[in-house]
């Protein structure tokens, strides 16, 4: 064959090699049809591609596809192997069985004399090739028409390896989506079920306490109210009746925040009118002489916000700071900032432990020590709901036995 | 042994005659016309617990001369197991479990549906699974025609678009040529389908093989007399250090695509091939001498298996190509248990490369 042939020859042959690579995004697939059509056109009988691992835990190199697989039982090969080593001084090996290091190489069954090529894939593996039957080993030249092909194929494997990746991410990704959507069903589920049955407790709970009071009345006209028994037994159900509406009420509306579909209909908010309008209402409430002290710093300027859902996350935490405290007077400041306003609800009671505060919004959660104290549990966690709504940020300091500060931020 | 029934009956009454050892089983090459009602031989031989298995080929051999009528009964020693492996119309392959013992010797007679789609991938799975413990030798069943219907054979039925692997504890030693050579090349199958190449350099198939053809022998090659030209004009696919793998074409498709025996990659580099006839013979004569040359006793089976279309291309020399691989194997061995067929695709594992389906190839197999 004169040179010019030869070279034809050759760019056929790296043509062939060349789009043999990359016809599938398939790991596998994109191995097999570069490694079966080299070994077909180079006659080598064995052909494996390691890759490197990325846990340090693990061996160097994991055998990932080899052909005909029955020829390869290595399947890890480690960093300290005298392949690797060659590979690190030279990113192509032809070694044949008169060399020195060819039994070092040997990872195959059934190798007794032939020739080892093995090309280093970038940084992420290598390909190896056994043949009994080559007569000559691959030439430097030879060698050197691979490189440009072995890189290719190591960029498609690099390819195939990020799809397989994104592949198992999206899988992921679409399982938590499912996962997701199954836990939002149960939810709106348990909320219209919880709805539900308040709405049924209420029928029965309105005759209970008008019975209650139609026992007090009939008692009043036939003048047995001497019985001091009677009294205070409607008295206890109509507390108890009180709480059982309290908590269905606090439920009812547990439900109603925790529906994505909420309407925030946001508006311009005096936030001073607002907290007057509730301090007017802690007044008539309010039977121990105690009041709200508001104080304002800064400029009063209206904020763009929910007015219902703000002044019940208000009327919860002020109604809990006159729960909680017994002799002071809790507080209420107003700080005008320059992107946000600050309320800060005040109270000097019975403050919070480190362990109550990181619980102290979590539905339904009571502290020990106010279990005498009555409440559902649920006021703090609508309240959190209510701002966060209103895209504003709720935070509680505190020390026990001392005073607990509540911190509404919203922005203008 | 070589018989032409005149019915079912006749060749079945031939078989209870012929007495099988008890680890022998019986291995029939039917012709195409054989006058042989397969479903019912099959009924026949497993009412009586007969071993056996087989193909339908285009033509058998036996003893040096071949036959486009009748059937050639050959007796296998040491038969292992067989397995059919259906489905090779599909792109999914399953191998079985051969039931083999590592250090022992085995050959894997290989009798495939030639017409079926998926031959090399098939031969591929093998390979993959069981490599170099066992020696490869077998070739392609069907019809001249191109019509595919069941072809391979054994107690469990006929059937088509399947493989039937049998598995035998022997030494084998194998020879395999062809001796067609380069005329016009490199070319690139630029698109194909499996076996048939629909594109060669960027065009249509058949008009860039009508215009090769054309070139070297002035004929002009159509549908109608594709096979009787195209027998002596196969493509070749290169494999250093060894002879080029053959792809025979057999046919056109209504594209213009050319079908192969065989599967042909997606832009494999090809060379158009041809044949002369000394060539040929000497290949196959070099064939046997392969196969013989590391031999150490008789051989207790000679399997032949040769490319029909090699037949059709020598014509009247395929007489000559029987005659030199007979007189070459007396060099080392009797040759009275020469039996084999003539094959629409070859099967060997000669060689250490991986297991390639060759066309109009020459496959010598000595079963010792």
């Amino acid at each position: 064959m004169n040179e010019e042939n030869k070279i034809v020859k050759d760019i056929f042959m790296l043509y062939e090699l060349v789009l043999s690579i990359g016809r599938s995004l398939d790991l596998s697939e994109n191995i097999n049809s570069f490694m079966k059509t080299f070994m077909t056109r180079k006659n080598y009988e064995v052909g494996a591609v390691y890759l490197k691992q990325k846990r340090k835990s693990q061996p160097a190199y994991k055998l990932v596809l080899a052909h005909p697989e029955v020829r390869v039982p290595t399947k890890n090969i480690g960093a300290n192997h005298k392949l690797v080593q060659m590979l690190e001084e030279n990113p192509g090996l032809a070694i044949s069985s008169t060399d020195e290091n060819f039994d070092a190489l040997i990872t195959e069954s059934g190798v007794i004399e032939g020739e080892f090529l093995v090309f280093r894939l970038k940084e992420i593996g290598f390909i190896k090739f056994y043949s009994s039957v080559r007569k000559n080993k691959f030439s430097k030249l030879e060698i050197n028409q691979m490189y440009t092909v072995i890189d290719i194929f190591a960029v498609s494997i690099a390819a195939c390896l990020d799809h397989k990746r994104l592949l198992f991410e999206a899988r992921k990704r679409e399982k938590a989506e499912i996962a997701l959507i199954a836990e939002k069903k149960l939810h709106q589920e348990r909320t219209s079920f919880v709805s539900a049955v308040s709405h049924q407790f209420r029928t029965p709970l309105a005759i209970i306490q008008s019975n209650a009071d139609l026992l007090n009345m009939v008692l009043a006209k036939m003048n047995m109210h001497d019985n001091i028994q009677i009294p205070k037994i409607t008295t206890r159900i109509n507390s108890e009746i009180d709480k059982m509406v309290e908590l269905m009420n606090d439920l009812l509306e547990t439900g109603k925040m925790s529906q994505e579909d909420i309407e925030v209909k946001k508006q311009d908010v005096n936030i001073e009118s607002l907290l007057n309008d509730i301090n007017r209402n802690v007044k008539m409430i309010q039977k121990d002489g105690r009041f709200l002290a508001i104080n304002v710093q800064g400029k009063n300027k209206n904020i763009t916000t929910d007015p219902l859902l703000i002044g019940n996350a208000l009327n919860n935490l002020i109604s809990n700071a006159f729960k909680y405290s017994n002799d002071s007077n809790p507080r209420v400041d107003v700080i005008y900032l320059n992107a946000t306003v600050q309320l800060q609800i005040k109270d000097e009671g019975i403050g919070l432990s480190p362990s109550e505060k990181k619980n102290i919004f979590k539905p339904f959660y009571r502290s020990d020590k106010v279990q005498n104290v009555p409440g559902t549990g649920l006021g703090l966690s609508i309240a959190k709901r209510c701002v966060e709504l209103c895209s504003g940020t709720i935070q509680v300091e505190s020390t026990a036995n001392e005073s607990t500060t509540f911190t509404i931020e919203l922005p203008y | 042994m070589y018989i032409y029934p005149i019915n079912t009956q006749e060749l079945y009454q031939v078989l209870l005659k012929e007495e099988l050892l008890e680890n022998e089983t019986f291995c029939l090459y039917f012709s195409e016309k054989s006058n042989v009602e397969i479903t019912e031989l099959i009924t026949l031989l497993n009412d009586n617990e007969i071993p056996f298995f087989g193909a339908v080929f285009p033509a058998v051999i036996d003893n040096g001369k071949h036959y486009e009528e009748g059937v050639v009964i050959s007796k296998i020693k040491n038969v292992i197991s067989t397995h059919l492996i259906q489905g090779l119309d599909q792109n999914e392959i399953t191998i079985p479990e051969f039931d083999i013992t590592p250090g022992k010797n085995y050959c894997a007679l290989t009798f495939v549906d030639g017409l079926a789609p998926n031959i090399s991938l098939f031969l591929s799975e093998m390979y993959d699974k069981y490599g170099k413990s066992i020696s490869y030798l077998g070739g392609g069943a069907g019809s001249l025609s191109f019509i595919q219907k069941p072809c391979v054979l054994f107690n469990q039925g006929f059937h088509q678009n399947a493989a039937l692997v049998v598995i035998i504890e022997t030494q084998v030693h194998l020879g395999v040529t062809h001796g067609w050579q380069k005329l016009k090349g490199p070319l690139v199958a630029t698109k194909t389908n499996k076996n048939v190449i629909e594109e060669i350099n960027w065009e249509p198939a058949l008009s860039v093989y009508q215009k090769c053809i054309l070139e070297d022998s002035g004929k002009v090659i159509t549908r109608d007399n594709f096979f009787s030209i195209a027998k002596g004009y196969p493509f070749g696919m290169h494999k250093e250090y060894s002879e080029c793998i053959v792809r025979d074409p057999i046919a056109t498709d209504e594209n213009s695509g050319l079908i192969c025996v065989g599967e042909v990659p997606e832009n494999t580099v090809l060379d158009l091939l041809k044949g002369e006839r000394s060539s040929l013979i000497e290949a196959a004569k070099n064939a046997a001498k392969i196969s013989r040359s590391a031999i150490t006793s008789q051989a207790n089976n000679i399997i032949l298996i040769d490319c029909i279309s090699r037949t059709l291309f020598l014509e009247e020399y395929f007489e000559e190509e029987l005659a030199v691989i007979g007189s070459e194997l007396r060099k080392s061995t009797k040759t009275e248990s020469l039996t084999g067929a003539l094959t629409l695709g070859e099967i060997s594992s000669y060689g250490n490369g991986n297991l390639e389906f060759f066309n109009k190839s020459t496959v010598v197999g000595l079963l010792e």
